[in-house]
């Protein structure tokens, strides 16, 4: 898994390339811990180019957003596949996240 | 018609391999191939690995996983077996449920039962079968 940080004004985008799974969760977390550290409190994780998220990369997100919530933030999702996303129906995860078809949206949106 | 058989510690470094093994031999095999096909054949395989080697064997490295894959005739057949204490499967909780969506973890058996058309549990939860044919099912087996 490749993450790559970057920021769109006061919005915070990580785009995951790869796999997000039990393996590397905990790198996500980090970099989102870092950032939030550093003080940002909108975030968006990209999965444009994200190949498979196992369940406990699912759980890494649902954990993420709580923290984010925690500091008065926001964690959203955008880029998902029609595999991917079908995860998160199956889970209920998709009325949890707020989720926009791409970056483009999530941004606009936010 | 292919038939693969691995045995191999309870580490969770092994859950990805393991899981593409039998996912490049055995994807093409049902009526259905295809990104979804795969993509329901590796979560519901990766997903029972990693349930065997960190719920059913709690990550101890001596006790094994034992992964044999049976694909032909328009279906896959992936049987999971561990050497834990077992569970109960049907109590399992929903994590669907409101008071439980929140939590980190809880989802691995539910992608399972809503991906694969055949969820059955053996052995007193030790060993669970898993079938999938081209299409989407959700049906626990007897």
């Amino acid at each position: 898994m490749t993450l790559d940080i970057g920021h769109e004004e006061d919005v915070t985008v990580v785009a995951v390339s790869g796999e997000l799974v039990v393996d590397n969760r905990g790198r996500l977390k980090e970099a989102v811990a870092d950032r939030m550290e550093a003080g940002d409190r909108k975030f968006i994780v990209d999965f444009d180019r994200t190949s498979y998220i196992d369940s406990a990369g699912l759980g890494v997100l649902v954990s993420l957003a709580k923290e984010v919530r925690e500091e008065g933030g926001e964690l959203r999702l955008a880029g998902l596949g029609d595999d991917l996303r079908t995860l998160f129906d199956l889970t209920k995860l998709d009325t949890l996240f707020r989720i926009a078809d791409d970056r483009s949206q999530a941004l606009a949106e936010f | 018609m292919c038939r693969l058989e691995f045995t191999f510690p309870s580490e969770m470094a092994r859950v990805r391999p393991v899981t593409e093994r039998v996912v490049r031999a055995c994807a093409g095999a049902a009526e259905a191939p295809g990104p979804s096909h795969e993509h329901r054949l590796r979560v519901v395989v990766g997903e029972a690995i990693a349930n065997a080697v960190r719920h059913g064997n709690r990550g101890v490295p001596h006790r094994r996983v034992r992964v044999t894959a049976v694909a032909g005739a328009g279906e896959v057949r992936v049987a999971v077996r561990d050497e834990g204490e077992g569970f109960d499967p049907g109590a399992a909780p929903d994590p669907t449920r409101p008071d439980r969506l929140r939590r980190p973890g809880g989802r691995g058996l539910l992608l399972q039962r809503r991906l694969a058309d055949v969820v059955r549990h053996q052995d007193g939860g030790r060993r669970v079968v898993l079938v999938l044919r081209g299409g989407p099912g959700s049906r626990e087996g007897p």
